[in-house]
């Protein structure tokens, strides 16, 4: 009773979070003096007539209440969002353009998300291992200095180092157009090609779950328990590993469901620097064209994935603690 | 005290330079001074850029720029957050839409906000400004409920509620006098991230192209093509000063929550 009662509490809050997006993605570009309609205008000097056709056409000239429920019916609860057309991708409306590109993203985030957890987990493993050693505090430090770098700059680092003078990965794209594409050969060319973009991204974000994974072992390691595991004489690695990082790993979870997002403005600035053709980079193309259309559908897309994602999450942390679980 | 003095030298030194920037910079950051893509040396410390313009005079100068949207964006999202998050922490249907409110934000990731803002605006350091503050309250915001909410919990202020103390009092009197120590840590890690943030927003090149700050030094670097022409320091240099800035910032923000 008391596991349906959270799960219904917190699917309400992600519909909530769902609407107050919505309704952020909607509002701003109104509150803004002008709107897309001007800036058109203003940059091809539009006769009066065409702008005040663009307005009819555009639904401009109606009351906010008018256009914000043609926005609901439109948007926020229709199986296709339709933001209209994309000015940078002209015969495509925004929401195809997406379409097209969403698959790199998503896999480019997924290989990330292992590799920043195996990574984080691991690194932080090893500075508690080595606790209050010059390793432990070069991994902590390390932490922390990647928690204040901006993203970009680690991936034009590592994009210089392996692409430019070493030569070892491609320096961009998602795979060869030279290449066969299909079968084994076109796999192994893609994986070659998000090797750089994931390594940007694991070792960017990694930082905070290096230092979530030592603080949890650290902390367990004054329990009872430890203490006992260490009486009988159990091997050190097994007893960190079964003793003092297990009961983390709910805690772990959970800051992995907060980091998400980071993890996704990470990949959109990766992709940015990389040029892989995912939603950073028509991002990038949205903002330099000034594609209000593709901005909107891509703010709605990005929160749409970050909304389901830590709901996703936030359920299976129900039911992975059994304080929630058996109520 | 330690931290404390570290905090201190970083504050009075970077003002210092940010005050007297234009008159201890060895050029005029827009004037050429040399051949354009120089390499490091004596007459030019860290080379030229694209046009000739010296980049040490520019990383000097645009401290100015990078301070004053840094500091007034934290600000304006400090002040934000405590407001939202205070409200939050009382009792009522008011509170109650705020707390969602902060709660529904928090999900978004703030570097999209922070693009669609900045994008809708167009590059302007306003919009610069507008766009920082606007996307990092909700983590403020939810740290202030949070120690809000725990010291309203305190016995002290049971025992004033109990004598019959109104809410506004107990604010008053209580809450705000004692969340110091936590305002001042939301106000490190703010600047820090607002500094980290100001270069993401000039990355993507939607920063003001009349100024030099930090952030549009790199950004310049990198669409003139500074690897290429194997410039490196003038790559590094607006990178590590920005997050040598956030780290300390940033370990000062922990460093106060721990010791509180």
């Amino acid at each position: 009773m008391v596991f349906l009662n959270t799960l219904l509490r917190r699917v309400l809050i992600a519909l909530l979070t769902y609407v107050v997006v919505n309704l952020f993605i909607f509002t701003v570009p109104r509150l803004m003096p002008g709107n897309y309609v001007d800036y058109i205008a203003s940059s091809r000097f539009l006769p009066q007539q065409a702008v005040m056709e663009l307005y009819e056409r555009f639904g401009l000239n109606e009351p906010f209440h008018v256009q914000l429920a043609r926005y609901i019916t439109n948007v926020m609860f229709s199986p296709k969002p339709n933001f209209g057309y994309s000015y940078s991708f002209y015969p495509y409306e925004a929401w195809d353009v997406i379409q097209i590109y969403l698959p790199w993203t998503v896999l480019l985030l997924s290989v990330a998300t292992i590799a920043t957890f195996i990574l984080g987990t691991l690194l932080g493993f090893i500075a508690a291992y080595t606790k209050d050693s010059i390793l432990d505090r070069l991994i902590v430090g390390f932490g922390i200095y990647t928690l204040s770098t901006p993203y970009f700059i680690l991936a034009l680092i590592i994009l210089a180092i392996f692409s430019q003078y070493l030569g070892l990965f491609p320096a961009g794209g998602a795979y060869s157009a030279s290449a066969p594409q299909s079968g084994l050969p076109f796999i192994q060319n893609i994986l070659w090609h998000l090797f750089l973009p994931v390594m940007a991204i694991a070792i960017g974000t990694s930082g905070q779950f290096v230092i979530l994974t030592r603080e949890i072992i650290v902390s367990n390691m004054s329990e009872d328990f430890y203490r006992t595991a260490m009486a009988l004489g159990l091997r050190r690695t097994r007893i960190l590993i079964e003793y003092a990082l297990r009961p983390g790993i709910l805690p772990l979870i959970t800051l992995f469901g907060i980091r998400f997002g980071t993890m996704m403005s990470g990949a959109l600035l990766t992709e940015i620097i990389f040029s892989y053709p995912g939603l950073g980079y028509i991002l990038y193309q949205a903002i330099l064209s000034k594609d209000f259309p593709l901005l909107q559908a891509l703010f709605y897309m990005i929160s749409f994935m970050i909304i389901a994602t830590s709901l996703i999450l936030d359920i299976l942390y129900m039911i992975l603690d059994p304080r929630i679980r058996r109520g | 005290m330690v931290r404390a003095t570290r905090i201190l030298i970083l504050f009075v030194a970077l003002s210092l330079i940010s005050i007297l920037g234009p008159f201890i910079a060895p050029y005029d950051p827009f004037q050429v001074s040399g051949n354009p893509y120089q390499q490091p040396s004596w007459s030019h410390i860290l080379g030229t850029d694209g046009l000739g313009r010296d980049i040490f005079s520019q990383l000097i100068v645009g401290s100015r720029i990078t301070l004053t949207i840094s500091i007034t964006a934290a600000a304006i999202s400090l002040a934000i957050g405590l407001f939202l998050g205070l409200v939050s922490s009382l009792r009522g249907l008011l509170s109650q839409a705020v707390s969602s409110l902060i709660d529904s934000f928090i999900v978004v990731p703030p570097l999209i906000i922070m693009i669609f803002i900045a994008s809708i605006m167009g590059p302007s350091i306003v919009s610069t400004i507008v766009s920082i503050s606007l996307s990092y309250w909700p983590q403020i915001a939810k740290t202030i409920r949070a120690e809000a909410l725990s010291i309203l919990e305190r016995q002290y202020v049971e025992a004033a509620r109990a004598v019959g103390a109104g809410i506004k009092w107990i604010f008053r009197k209580h809450v705000i006098p004692n969340m110091g120590h936590v305002i001042l840590a939301n106000l490190a890690y703010a600047v820090g991230i607002a500094m980290v943030s100001e270069s993401i927003v000039s990355f993507l090149g939607l920063g003001d192209q009349r100024f030099f700050s930090w952030g549009m030094i790199f950004y310049y670097a990198f669409i003139q093509g500074a690897i290429y022409y194997g410039l490196w320091l003038w790559i590094l240099s607006p990178a590590l000063v920005i997050s040598i800035t956030a780290y300390i910032l940033f370990e000062t923000s922990r460093d106060i929550i721990k010791r509180a």
